[in-house]
């Protein structure tokens, strides 16, 4: 077990290699010279070059990669050019709010999908099934921004039950019953997308090992309905950590339309205003972060498959 | 059984076309200029004679915005798809094809580009870009192109592996007529049909790309860019500001249905994650 | 009083296939009954009929009576103490039906809670080791500690045997369980059954294509043809009459024409007989004997792969 995990975090190491040059390129390459960006474009040659060599625009860009990785891995990930903070102290509170939401949201996501899934499997053919196909479906088609839309008409304006913004009432009382109501809104527009695909997935694993000689097998043993589901269930959850894995990381970096619309301050939103902005170095320690998050769920899902599933460890 | 299946397909194709049919006939179908509003008849209620979906806060008439805004928002949802369906076809199935080597190149770069969260690749193209109609389609190619390209490596290798093309090989076909009658016939139809599940998905992410003000610029009418026109009104009028949610939300799932009775006819094909 | 008694058995899929056509089998208690007959001739699907798993969409008309019981109709909550409890199944291929993710001991512990037969986990757990003993697991701690990939594939089938006896069934239902073994292998799992039967009193159906199979056996050998019984009786007499074919060289592709069966029966002087029964008071005893030497066929003399 632990070798397996060793030799998949050995795997991990090259793909991030990968992402943090892609990301460092796609930057350095963009048209638009930063140095015209901060002087503005009547600045003398002079005042250009010496800018250019104070920010280190004048060497190779490999050079410049091996550089910016080296200061990355300590933890400096330059300033921000439309706050003049560090990008390092912008990160964290963002990434934690955007954990937050996107915690509440995976919560829907698993409860839903296995619910709507397991019922598509269990009555594939009677109404309950034909109605969750048709709810995943409907849900797997729901655009984030048209569902916050529809909900903040719905039970902020029309019915005035939940707040349409925010992470906490200011005038409120605060705490955990607060954060919870304020993320009702944003955690459902989330978790729509991904929870249909989720019930979809799920379903199909589940219905193929219901139907499969090993629930008949199950049953010649004399183990009851429920007992067969869990084993069943059990059994399809390869599938289900796998595409739980994959909505994990959308929700991670697909949250930017339900933060911006529900002014959730995390992580999506700070990067979409630092592209808007042009802060080349926000946006390259963000897209970092983001990835890093990507690859370390994977990481999880890989380790979480393993203990599920003892031919994976052997 | 296969009829009702016919049935189902046919119906769900229907929903799918009928969108691209109302964004041929827009001109013919929209009762008032899209662009021309009077600031006195803003923000009207649906159902007021003349504004059968009310007016925006330019006092322009939403219905005819909305038929007018089918033209961009489909051509940034069908485009790229179709970009990302030619160029992943034929990235994945030379891969599949080619040595070794190759094979890994390409499937390390789309573990790489896998890595990359796809709304926000999205937004950083388009934003570097300039705004526009031609930088959504470019973004959402570049995003959806690695997902499609897996698809087709997938299917490719599983037919290299089959016997028929070893015996191809071994009669000394060359590798493009290999390709054009061994391998085309049976990606090719996987390959559509994964892409047509993925049009939803393309019209939602276009739509959301110029929600943030990244696409086609104003007063052009397009879904995205109507549903940030109509959201301050959301606290005042909001079924006017939930309209064009309602149907990108409708549009979306009938593409989806199509993709659904697609795969299902294909048998499980592979599901759209992206 | 025969301990199962099928009578008229028929199951209808839902694609209008009459995969079991009035069928009329006996075993007595401790018996055993060879099920013979070419793939796609209805004999897993009767097998399956009399743990009430006839498959989806399927109709069952007839009646299966254990000791008296009648199991058609009866509510699955009630089947469930059958299953597995009074009736064992030895699957077709244990690698698909063993739960690949639980350890061989948990599988049969569980099968013993399940019917109430240990009291607690730690008794469950303790009944697994006899249990995986007598099916003749060589290593039974190693086994039950073992998860199903970790075993071969003549381990695998012997594990899912004791998961079968886990319940201490009165009657063995084996759907060819010796079809992914070597030859080898394959009469040793034979043996096995008759050495299970004469120490547990086990009535056995055992359900093959393999008339060296059914040759080993030795009891009452009922052939199934389309559905249809066509041909019941010992096995001495019903398989005695393809001896001359043997010896031939390649006697066993003679066996594979398909008026198989009917040369069976037309050499049979039982043949006739309309229903099949593995009768206690009959002869021979074959729980007792040792396994029928089986020189008239050959051990590779597959009916029909």
């Amino acid at each position: 077990m632990t070798r397996f995990l060793l030799r998949r975090l050995l795997l991990a190491v090259p793909t991030l290699f990968g992402v943090s040059a892609v990301v460092f390129a796609t930057v350095a390459l963009v048209p638009g010279d930063p140095v015209t960006a901060f002087l503005g474009p009547g600045a003398p040659a002079e005042a250009r070059q010496a800018l250019a060599e104070r920010i280190g625009l004048d060497r190779p860009l490999p050079a410049r990669y091996l550089d910016w990785l080296g200061h990355a891995l300590t933890g400096d990930l330059g300033t921000s050019t439309s706050t003049q903070r560090p990008v390092a102290a912008l990160l964290p509170p963002a990434l934690g709010q955007t954990l937050t939401l996107t915690a509440a949201a995976f919560a829907l996501v698993l409860l839903g999908g296995v619910a709507l899934g397991t019922l598509g499997a269990l009555h594939p053919r009677g109404w309950p099934g034909r109605l969750g196909g048709a709810a995943s479906t409907l849900a797997v088609s729901a655009p984030q921004y048209s569902v916050a839309l529809l909900l903040t008409a719905v039970f902020a304006v029309h019915w005035r039950l939940l707040p349409a913004n925010g992470t906490h009432d200011a005038f409120g009382p605060g705490g955990t019953g607060d954060l919870l109501r304020h993320l009702v809104l944003p955690a459902t527009a989330a978790a729509l997308v991904p929870l249909g695909l989720t019930a979809k997935v799920h379903r199909a694993a589940l219905a193929t090992v219901l139907a499969s000689d090993l629930a008949d097998g199950l049953r010649a043993r004399g183990l009851g309905r429920a007992a067969v589901l869990r084993h069943c269930a059990h059994n399809a959850s390869p599938a289900l950590l796998t595409i739980g894995g994959l909505q994990l990381a959308y929700l991670l970096e697909g949250v930017v339309f339900v933060e911006t619309l529900f002014a959730w301050p995390g992580l999506g939103r700070l990067l979409y205003e630092a592209l808007t902005a042009r802060d080349l170095p926000l946006v390259q320690g963000g897209v970092l972060l983001v990835a890093t998050a990507f690859v370390g769920v994977n990481l999880l899902v890989d380790a979480a498959h393993a203990a599920i599933d003892p031919r994976v460890r052997s | 059984m296969a009829t009702l299946r016919d049935h189902r397909t046919a119906l769900a194709a229907t929903a799918a076309l009928l969108p691209v049919l109302i964004a041929l006939a827009a001109p013919l179908l929209a009762p008032a200029d899209p662009a021309a509003g009077h600031l006195a008849d803003r923000l009207l209620d649906p159902g007021t004679p003349g504004h059968p979906l009310g007016t925006d806060g330019q006092g322009r008439d939403l219905l005819s915005r909305l038929l007018w805004a089918a033209r961009p928002s489909l051509t940034a949802g069908l485009l790229p798809v179709a970009v990302a369906a030619l160029a992943g076809a034929l990235l994945g199935s030379t891969a599949a094809l080619a040595g070794r080597a190759t094979e890994q190149a390409l499937l390390r770069t789309l573990d790489v580009l896998y890595a990359f969260p796809g709304v926000l690749l999205a937004i950083a193209v388009a934003t570097l870009l300039t705004p526009g109609l031609g930088a959504t389609v470019l973004a959402l190619s570049v995003v959806l192109t690695p997902a499609v390209a897996r698809v087709a490596f997938t299917e490719t290798r599983r037919i290299r592996t089959a016997e028929y093309l070893e015996a191809a090989t071994v009669s000394g076909a060359t590798r493009t007529s290999l390709v054009l009658r061994q391998v085309l016939p049976v990606v090719a139809p996987v390959v559509l049909v994964y892409a047509t599940s993925l049009v939803g998905l393309a019209v939602v992410y276009a739509a959301g790309l110029s929600f943030l003000g990244l696409g086609v610029p104003p007063p052009t009418p397009e879904w995205g860019a109507m549903l940030d026109e109509l959201r301050p009104a959301l606290f005042t009028h909001p079924w006017l500001a939930a309209t064009p949610a309602l149907v990108v939300l409708a549009v979306s799932v009938a593409f989806n249905t199509l993709g659904e009775t697609l795969r299902g006819r294909l048998g499980a094909g592979p599901e759209a994650t992206r | 009083m025969s301990l199962l008694a099928i009578e008229g058995l028929t199951v209808h899929h839902p694609d209008g296939v009459r995969a079991v056509d009035d069928v009329t089998l006996r075993i007595d208690a401790g018996r055993a009954l060879v099920l013979l007959g070419e793939s796609g001739s209805g004999k897993t699907t009767l097998a399956r009929a009399v743990l009430g798993l006839p498959g989806g969409g399927a109709t069952v008309r007839g009646s299966v009576r254990l000791a008296g019981t009648e199991l058609l109709g009866l509510p699955e909550r009630a089947l469930t103490r059958i299953r597995g409890r009074r009736i064992g199944h030895v699957p077709q291929d244990p690698s698909a039906t063993l739960d690949p993710l639980r350890r061989i001991g948990t599988q049969l512990a569980q099968v013993r809670r399940v019917h109430r037969l240990a009291a607690t986990r730690r008794e469950a757990r303790a009944a697994a080791l006899p249990l995986l003993a007598a099916a003749g697991l060589p290593d039974p701690e190693r086994a039950a500690r073992a998860y199903p990939h970790e075993l071969s594939g003549g381990l695998r089938q012997r594990a899912a045997l004791a998961l079968a006896l886990a319940g201490d069934p009165e009657l063995l239902i084996a759907d060819e369980p010796t079809t992914a073994l070597d030859t080898l292998a394959r009469a040793r799992v034979l043996d096995l059954l008759t050495t299970l039967r004469a120490q547990r009193g086990l009535a056995l159906l055992l359900v093959t294509h393999d008339l060296s199979a059914a040759a080993r056996i030795d009891d009452t050998v009922a052939v199934l043809d389309g559905g249809r019984l066509t041909a019941t009786g010992p096995a001495r007499e019903l398989l005695v009459t393809e001896s001359p074919d043997r010896g031939s060289g390649n006697g066993e592709s003679e066996l594979l024409g398909a008026g198989a069966h009917r040369k069976v029966r037309a050499a049979s002087g039982r043949g006739t007989e309309p229903e099949a029964h593995a009768r206690t008071d009959s002869e021979p005893s074959a729980a007792t004997a040792p396994p029928f030497p089986g020189p008239l066929i050959s051990p590779e003399g597959d009916f029909l792969r």
